[in-house]
């Protein structure tokens, strides 16, 4: 087969398109970099708002009377609507029957917990909320790096990078996440990060009215959650899933999802 | 609503559209198989279908981005996924694999077409004369040498494109079969099955648009293109079959704690797409009609019949099994304690309505694709009787 | 026929390498400045979470006694001592920053009473004295005999 042009042809042309191939990226890269001097000030602020913090969260469920001020007061600090069925949090209800038989049931997140006449062995509630897993599969399965968990020990999702995918919300074997119904992006529990970031706490461990929540910076010793860690046989849910989750539960019985 | 569902599980996320993706990429991935079948195996008697298979994939692979781009929260935000895509996130590959297997169908295509193009560029006039000009790209040789390249070059990308056709589907497959909080749809068999069923739909396609096509042209069927085809549906779907149903087998007989749920599931819930549908109508029948489609004892007519409605039944099962696998596992509310059922739409939220028309349009634009490219060699037309094994082609 | 300069396989790359070349600069661009700073994420996003505003001011001994520690102080003695204001009053945010705005009111019906005080299955008499509403007080506002920020004072409510 004849060259379709001499050697010294092909060097040329070959020359040039290296030259394009390496010079455009470069010069792209160039460009980018110096446009964006990294704000460092900001990066090292929040640093240091992350340094010697760890938060934990901790459930007693003997506590938890299912009256649902959690809910309410996640969804008022949340601005989710309260007629919307997605919820941050929500309180589950274990009615343990005589023949060991579990009803369980969480209308409108335990918003709606009617009187019942009913003979039961054990009963109980279960407040729930996103684990802030250390190996989150819903962290995993992002598509665009949306969400994340940040050094302090919370997932977050970023709102503007969130293509509404739902892949995140088929992962999280909890089920704590949900698609917004307005901005159409992926939302969760945060553990009310913008109030923690400022000293104050989670608006549903603020409202609970029988302490049945607590919040707090297990690397503080002189937090209340490091001795109630200490002290308290200590469970997660869905253990077997390996998510590492963050949320402690006191009393979690075995028949809990 | 079943039993204690989670207040987030109420509803099901991935609809229809969901369904379609991995539907359509199915039928891209065998499609594309069919057609390098012949031009890196040298499968002879598939040349009749070599180029429209390619086509039929070309034709798909346009509309394979559309369910999932309207399926999306914020579709204008769609191409942060190939910006920013996430590596350990399977669906972070979809921009990068689809884009690669899209320019190296489009390659192939042209190489394949190649001389035709020039052909239609010298010997037209006008607009059309235009069209095909830009299309050739200025490669206007058409010596045997060129030729020859181009055909070598048809060969290297129809063999590098059968392990990206396998990438374009396994892919899905493990998307969704690497979901861990998902039991119906987790397990590392996720991608073979997808690959094999995906090459099923394929075969499948093609059957029934051959025997469509020509029906349309008035030209004979060309029976041991045919019986190929037939003889690969029904390998890979008993493949495809044994490994899920293995899959179940196994999980009924582990019995995990999951196991009374996915029971329920198949029995109650998906009864009628799973056990109906997908391996009664789409698996059953077929594996039972393919083998007689080739029997001796049948005229040729009744061979045709009997494989092209076979194409069929498992075009509609494979439909099935994509429901089964993207919306049965949806069912199940992570809860493991209760079930949620599918709220069929007409029109609104991936309604059935705008899923024919994601399943009509693939074909106009492969109307119109044979119209610019004609994939017809100069077969024998009319009715003329002839034996079975003989090929029409000139 | 002429033979061309250039051939088939020749244009055909050229047009792919400049495909592929526009997308890398293409991505450059479009990444976002702080991406990857703290990890694969963009981490101008933490700072925007942490700016967000609250509903819910901080606990009420903080917020509302500046101006409230009269009946602050009593329901701290009281029974309803350990619960925050917010659990009754709902966000005050608002109204602990610009007090003259808005006059937040609470009903003191049954329904906000009821969420904890309510008989229903689970709740437990070790946890929280619960009665029957219609058996109770038939359906009046609890506020008629209980002060709720005095629960039990003489001896069950105010005279009427």
């Amino acid at each position: 087969m004849k060259l379709k042009f001499t050697r010294r042809e092909f060097v040329i042309s070959a020359a040039k398109v290296m030259a394009v191939g390496l010079l455009a990226p470069t010069g792209a890269l160039a460009v980018t970099k110096l446009a964006s001097a990294a704000d460092s000030s900001a990066q090292n602020s929040i640093l240091q708002q992350w340094a010697g913090k760890e938060w934990n969260f901790v459930v007693d469920t003997a506590k938890c009377i299912g009256c649902a001020s959690c809910v309410k007061a996640c969804k008022k600090e949340n601005n989710l609507p309260l007629d919307q069925e997605v919820y941050r949090t929500w309180v589950e209800r274990y009615l343990v029957d005589t023949n060991e038989e579990v009803r369980i049931d969480s209308p409108r997140g335990g918003l709606d917990f009617q009187q019942k006449v009913l003979q039961v062995n054990k009963q109980f509630f279960v407040p729930k909320l996103c684990n802030q897993c250390k190996h989150a599969p819903c962290i995993q399965v992002c598509p665009v790096g949306a969400t994340y968990r940040t050094g302090d020990g919370v997932v977050l999702v970023d709102r503007e990078r969130c293509v509404g995918c739902s892949y995140c919300i088929q992962a999280c074997p909890y089920s704590a996440r949900f698609l917004h119904p307005v901005l159409k992006v992926a939302d969760k529990c945060n553990w009310c990060y913008p109030r923690i970031s400022k000293g104050l706490l989670p608006a549903c461990v603020q409202v609970c009215p029988t302490g049945a929540r607590k919040f707090g910076n297990i690397k503080d010793p002189a937090s209340e959650i490091v001795a109630l860690k200490k002290k308290s046989r200590l469970r997660v849910v869905k253990q077997d899933m390996g998510t590492g989750p963050t949320v402690f539960y006191i009393d979690l019985d075995e028949v809990v999802k | 609503m079943s039993g204690y569902v989670f207040p987030n599980d109420l509803e099901v996320h991935w609809r229809l559209f969901i369904v379609l993706y991995p539907y359509i990429t199915g039928i891209v991935a065998g499609a594309f198989i069919v057609s390098s079948l012949y031009h890196v195996f040298g499968k002879s008697e598939l040349k009749p279908l070599a180029r429209l298979s390619l086509l039929t994939s070309l034709a798909f692979l346009f509309c394979a981005s559309f369910p999932l781009l309207s399926h999306l929260g914020q579709p204008l935000r769609a191409l942060n996924i190939m910006m920013t895509p996430h590596l350990t996130s399977a669906m972070a590959g979809f921009g990068f694999i689809y884009t690669f297997f899209l320019i190296l169908c489009l390659l192939e295509t042209w190489f394949l077409f190649r001389e035709d193009i020039v052909k239609f560029a010298d010997s037209s006039k006008g607009s059309v004369k235009l069209f095909y000009s830009i299309l050739t790209l200025g490669a206007k040789d058409v010596s045997p040498e060129a030729l020859d390249k181009d055909h070598r070059i048809v060969k290297v990308l129809a063999t590098i494109g059968i392990p990206a056709a396998f990438f374009l589907t396994g892919y899905v497959g493990f998307i969704f079969g690497s979901i861990k909080a998902n039991v119906w749809n987790s397990t590392p068999l996720m991608p073979i099955i997808f690959i094999l069923s995906a090459t099923v739909s394929g075969v499948a396609l093609l059957i029934v648009l051959y025997r469509v096509v020509n029906w349309i042209r008035r030209v004979k069927i060309d029976m041991p293109c045919l019986m190929s085809l037939n003889s690969y549906l029904w390998i890979f779907l008993l493949t495809a079959t044994i490994l899920e149903v293995l899959e179940v087998l196994q999980m009924g007989y582990e019995g995990r704690a999951e196991w009374p749920m996915i029971y329920g599931l198949i029995t109650q819930h998906i009864s009628l797409s799973y056990l109906v549908i997908q391996m009664g109508i789409g698996v059953l029948v077929p594996l039972i009609l393919l083998p007689l489609g080739r029997s001796k004892r049948f005229s040729m007519r009744i061979k045709q019949t009997l494989t092209t409605l076979s194409g069929a039944l498992v075009l509609i099962g494979v439909l099935a099994m994509r429901f089964n696998v993207v919306i049965g596992g949806q069912l199940i509310s992570k809860s493991m304690a209760g079930y949620i059922s599918y709220d069929w739409t007409l029109f609104r939220h991936e309604g059935i309505i705008p899923d024919m028309v994601l399943l009509l349009l693939p074909l106009l634009i492969l109307a119109v694709l044979v119209r610019v490219l004609p994939p017809w060699f100069g077969e024998l037309k009319g009715p003329k009787k002839q034996a079975d094994d003989v090929s029409p082609l000139k | 026929m002429q033979k061309p300069r250039f051939s088939a396989s020749f244009r055909a790359s050229v047009l792919v390498i400049l495909l592929i070349l526009g997308f890398i600069v293409a991505k450059q661009l479009a990444k976002p400045k702080s991406f990857g700073e703290f990890g694969f994420y963009r981490g101008d996003n933490v700072a925007e979470w942490i700016a967000l505003d609250q509903n819910y001011a901080p606990p009420g001994n903080i917020s509302c006694l500046k101006c409230h520690d009269k009946i602050g102080q009593l329901t701290a003695l009281a029974e309803h001592g350990q619960l925050d204001c917010q659990a009754c009053h709902g966000p005050l945010l608002a109204h602990s920053l610009k007090p003259g705005d808005s006059h937040p009111k609470v009903a003191g019906n049954a329904e906000l009473c009821g969420t904890c005080h309510n008989q229903i299955l689970g709740r437990t008499k070790e946890q929280i004295t619960t009665v029957k509403v219609s058996e109770h007080s038939g359906g009046l506002d609890c506020v008629r005999c209980h002060d709720p920020h005095q629960p039990l004072s003489m001896n069950g409510g105010r005279t009427p």
